[in-house]
Order: structure tokens, then C-alpha cells, then sequence
């Protein structure tokens, strides 16, 4: 299956095809605890990251608390 | 005595807050924190580095919100849509956690609050059920304004933030103090522990500080001056201070004095 082209973080990136939220984090190398997901400007519930599938042209952002004042 | 500091439905021992941003390391960060007896800990939301370092630790490990009431920030944000957006992930990152500091900042470099957007902003995340507590400009009708619409606790600047200058118009804290019902909390600009002092004293329901703590030369030492600042400006505050006079007034009696 071919990869698709995202925003990820405002960075672009392939990314393969038919992923959900953990397989991306997984795929980014990033442990999927503490960090929550927004998929085209729309919080994805943890619940839903499963369910929740990755298409051309999508954009996800990232993030997870740090320290702030 | 019981004088617990009281937002929203919640109740806090401590009416010290702090932040956790710029400590030189972790546990210097966790050490100045507890010393300092805050019971709210405020938190930016960032995005993760992408192929960075993959074992980078998360502050939510460190500080637990187990342990300490965690109060996600906007900072950073310069319009009402991006810090409504913010505080939505914030809550989904706590588990449904609501209560969120709003800050929609003007200016990249005075980091001067806007106001028009902060207070739009503070509308709309009301009403997706959001507990604000608001940073603002010492603006009185702002400050009105701003529990008008429905804000837990009401946050002015003692001075821009990181500079370290304290209090710089007291008399418009204390007609802020004076005049709205939920909790006054002075935010940004405090320098050192008489200027968390000075904040109490005149009424302040609790004082916000990050740079005080984390830019002091013993960040620890300091932690511990500003809990014993705070309690005791709010003590002084309970205690109704003497009236100034201009006249001297002699504290030990003046009869019986041996005179020659």
C-alpha cells in the first residue's frame, strides 16, 4: 500500500497508509502516554484513538504539557 | 483558623501558585515547588519534537497531578480560537480536567495581555464548560468584565511578565480587589517575597509566580520566602493594619520619665 503525505506539527510527512492515532505514534516512535492528539483542528478523545484512521492530506497535531508559568 | 482559598467549587490550603518553567533542571523544579507549599502548579501545552529524543522525560511525571492541582496555561496564544483550542487539549491531556489558566497575549516582546481577545476568549471557553481563571492587564473595567462573564478568579498583572518589578500600580489592584466577588490573584511581575507581601496586604486572594522562584540564585531558598511572604501579607491583610499618621506618636508613655 502506498504512503500518504500529512501535516504532522505543522511538518510534513509520509506516513504509510490506513494508520490509526497509536499506530502513528508508534510509527513516530513516540510513547503514546501523556500526549493527546488533535486531528484537523479537532481533539481525538483517547477512546477513539483506535477507531480514529489517518487519510491523505489530514493534519495532526501533538503535544503534551511542559513546563510554563 | 481555616482561610482556605476558595475557586470555583474548589478549595485550596495555599493561596501561593506556581510555575514551572525555567528551572535549570527537573529536580531543582520539584524541590523549589514542594518547598514552596503550592497547591496549584501551572503548565504549558506544547507539541512534542518530532524524531527527537524518544526517552525526553514528560513534566507530568514529575509533577503529579496526584499530588499538585495542575493549571494548563495558554500561553503563547495570540487569539481567542487558539487558546480555546489549547485549553480543549488540555483537558482531554488531564483526563477532563477544566480548570485552565487563559492568557491571549498582545505583543511578542512587552507580552502584554490583549484584552479585547482575552476577554472574547474567556466567553467562549465558559461556555464549553471551562473554569477560567484570567490573566489581564490591571484594567479595572476589564477586570469587571471579566467575572461579568463568568471567570472563577480574576488574575492582574503585578508587572510584565518575567521582569521582576513588582507591584506597579497598587491602587488599581486594590479597586480590582474592592469591587469583584471571586478571587483576585496577582499574576506576572512579582520580583521577591515583599512584593508577594505587598500583594496580600491589599487584599489579593493569592499571588501566581513562576520567574521569582525558578531566576533566584537559590530557587529553593526563595520557594521558602515565598510561602512565608504570602501568609504573611494575608495575615497582616486579616489583621487590619494601623492607620498611617503623619504625626509621630510615642509607644512608651510619657509620664514618670526621669528628668533632670
Amino acid at each position: 500500500m502506498k504512503n500518504i503525505q500529512v501535516s504532522i506539527n505543522a511538518e510534513s510527512k509520509e506516513i504509510p497508509h490506513n494508520l490509526n492515532i497509536p499506530q502513528v505514534l508508534d510509527f513516530l516512535k513516540l510513547k503514546d502516554e501523556l500526549l493527546v492528539v488533535e486531528l484537523n483542528e479537532q481533539v481525538v478523545m483517547r477512546a477513539d484513538w483506535a477507531t480514529t484512521t489517518v487519510g491523505e492530506g489530514d493534519k495532526l497535531e501533538i503535544v503534551k504539557a511542559i513546563g510554563g508559568g | 483558623m481555616s482561610d482556605s482559598l476558595r475557586i470555583g467549587v474548589r478549595e485550596f490550603q495555599s493561596r501561593l501558585m506556581v510555575g514551572t518553567g525555567k528551572y535549570a533542571n527537573d529536580q531543582l523544579a520539584i524541590d523549589a515547588i514542594r518547598e514552596s507549599g503550592a497547591d496549584i502548579v501551572t503548565m504549558a501545552i506544547r507539541r512534542v519534537n518530532l524524531g527527537q529524543n524518544k526517552d525526553e522525560s514528560n513534566i507530568l511525571e514529575l509533577i503529579s497531578p496526584n499530588e499538585f492541582t495542575i493549571l494548563p496555561n495558554t500561553a503563547g496564544c495570540y487569539t481567542a480560537d487558539e487558546s480555546v483550542r489549547t485549553c480543549k487539549l488540555a483537558r482531554e491531556l488531564l483526563g477532563g480536567h477544566s480548570l485552565v489558566k487563559l492568557e491571549v497575549i498582545g505583543d511578542k516582546n512587552t507580552l502584554l495581555p490583549d484584552m479585547p481577545e482575552t476577554l472574547k476568549a474567556a466567553k467562549d471557553l465558559v461556555k464549553e464548560g471551562f473554569e477560567v481563571m484570567v490573566y489581564c492587564t490591571d484594567d479595572f473595567d476589564y477586570a469587571v468584565a471579566l467575572e461579568d462573564v463568568g471567570c472563577v478568579a480574576v488574575m492582574p498583572l503585578a508587572a510584565p511578565i518575567g521582569s521582576g518589578r513588582g507591584i506597579e500600580n497598587p491602587h488599581t489592584i486594590e479597586a480590582i480587589v474592592k469591587t469583584i466577588q471571586v478571587p483576585v490573584i496577582v499574576d506576572a511581575g512579582i520580583g521577591t517575597a515583599s512584593d508577594a507581601t505587598l500583594a496580600m496586604e491589599l487584599g489579593c486572594d493569592g499571588v501566581l509566580l513562576n520567574t521569582a522562584i525558578a531566576g533566584a540564585q537559590n530557587p529553593v531558598i526563595m520557594a521558602a520566602a515565598m510561602r512565608q511572604a504570602v501568609k504573611a501579607g494575608r495575615s497582616a491583610y486579616l489583621a487590619g493594619r494601623m492607620p498611617k499618621s503623619d504625626q509621630a506618636s510615642a509607644s512608651s508613655p510619657l509620664e514618670g520619665v526621669i528628668h533632670s
